[in-house]
């Protein structure tokens, strides 16, 4: 796992009430102090209201995996934005950016998932 | 400003313009243009307000009234808010109107001549009121509220009281009471857009009425999908939302 801290604290610090006051308070679940970036596989994406999931491998510092999961919009903003359960697909390497779960163990909520060449896969935007 | 702070700000402001620019190149995100033209009468002869509507997404209510007017009670509702101790959204309790009204997802408007009925959405609630001028007979506070309208020459005027206090205006949290009176107007401006006010009056909570004005717009493209709230709600189910506690909510 990386910790890519600095530009989306500011960015979070800048304009974070703006896409993390979702339809109901993910402040209260997630803290938008710990942004993480997480490099892993995709190995399910849970395509249901009222928010998706995302479920992944991660590799960890001792050469193990650990499971994450990390929450998504509601697929009905999200297909309005554009995006399908086909816009990525299990098996993916993936890039994912979010914030941090308060509570549980790797949890946390999608901000942005990416391709590892950089292409954006799923966004939250305000697709909430 | 500092020009570092003006940096962060456009790299910021850059970003979100890819995840937009990338949102309009998708089939079904960007480059939807409303209908254009006078608008449209029902055969009955009324301001015709069926369709979906998008809506402007105000997660905070205050940037669109402005500071908010306090009374001493309201104020610590609004200091004593906790989130994490239960957002009753969270939970999938019902948003009630306002907040229904303030959330993103839109709502469907379907129009007889003696009734109109909210599609929401948002977690599939639904609301049918009279709008021919008759009372509303006050049922158990509820919290949708109890609605009635009536025809202002074009414009739809809708008064809803009868809230059981248990709801927030807004997602940030803003309080109101059960003593909340909401006065929406709606008047279909042109074939795309219908031009909405809403006034909410709650003595209890606020010392002034709070006036939003916003603009919805017709969207042909979309229809109202499912929302089953309770199906994949991990953070309730893993134990990461709270419930809230209404013995306390009650007594407020």
């Amino acid at each position: 796992m990386k910790l890519r801290s600095t530009m989306l604290s500011l960015c979070l610090g800048l304009f974070g009430a703006s896409f993390l006051l979702a339809h109901h308070s993910l402040t209260a679940e997630y803290d938008q102090k710990k942004p993480v970036t997480l490099e892993g596989t995709l190995t399910k994406l849970d395509w249901r209201n009222p928010h998706a999931w995302i479920i992944m491998d991660v590799k960890n510092a001792s050469g193990g995996v650990d499971k994450w999961q990390c929450e998504l919009g509601s697929p009905n903003a999200m297909t309005r934005a554009g995006f399908t359960p086909d816009s990525v697909k299990e098996g993916e390497e993936i890039v994912l950016d979010g914030l941090l779960a308060k509570k549980g163990m790797n949890i946390c909520s999608t901000r942005v998932v990416k391709s590892k060449d950089g292409r954006t896969l799923l966004s939250q935007s305000e697709a909430r | 400003m500092s020009n570092r702070f003006t940096i962060v700000a456009a790299l910021c402001l850059a970003a979100t313009g890819l995840v937009t620019a990338q949102q309009k190149g998708a089939p079904k995100g960007g480059g939807y243009k409303p209908p254009e033209g006078p608008a449209p009468k029902t055969p009955w002869g009324k301001p015709d307000l069926n369709g979906v509507w998008q809506r402007p997404y105000v997660p905070d209510i205050e940037r669109s009234v402005g500071k908010l007017p306090f009374t001493d009670w309201g104020k610590a509702q609004w200091e004593s808010y906790n989130a994490e101790e239960g957002d009753y959204t969270g939970a999938c309790l019902p948003f009630g109107h306002v907040r229904s009204i303030n959330s993103p997802d839109p709502i469907q408007i379907m129009q007889t001549p003696t009734h109109l009925a909210f599609l929401y959405e948002q977690n599939s609630w639904f609301k049918v009121f009279p709008i021919d001028g008759r009372e509303t007979k006050k049922k158990v506070p509820t919290w949708f509220g109890d609605s009635a309208g009536h025809w202002d020459g074009d414009t739809l005027v809708v008064e809803t009281t009868n809230f059981n206090g248990l709801t927030k205006l807004d997602t940030a949290g803003h309080p109101h009471s059960n003593q909340l009176k909401v006065t929406e107007k709606f008047t279909r401006s042109d074939a795309g857009h219908i031009a909405y006010q809403m006034t909410l009056e709650d003595p209890k909570t606020y010392t002034k009425p709070l006036v939003s004005s916003r603009t919805f717009t017709l969207r042909t493209d979309w229809e109202v999908l499912e929302y089953s709230c309770e199906e994949n709600n991990r953070g309730l189910i893993e134990g990461r939302i709270k419930f809230p506690n209404y013995d306390d909510a009650g007594k407020k």
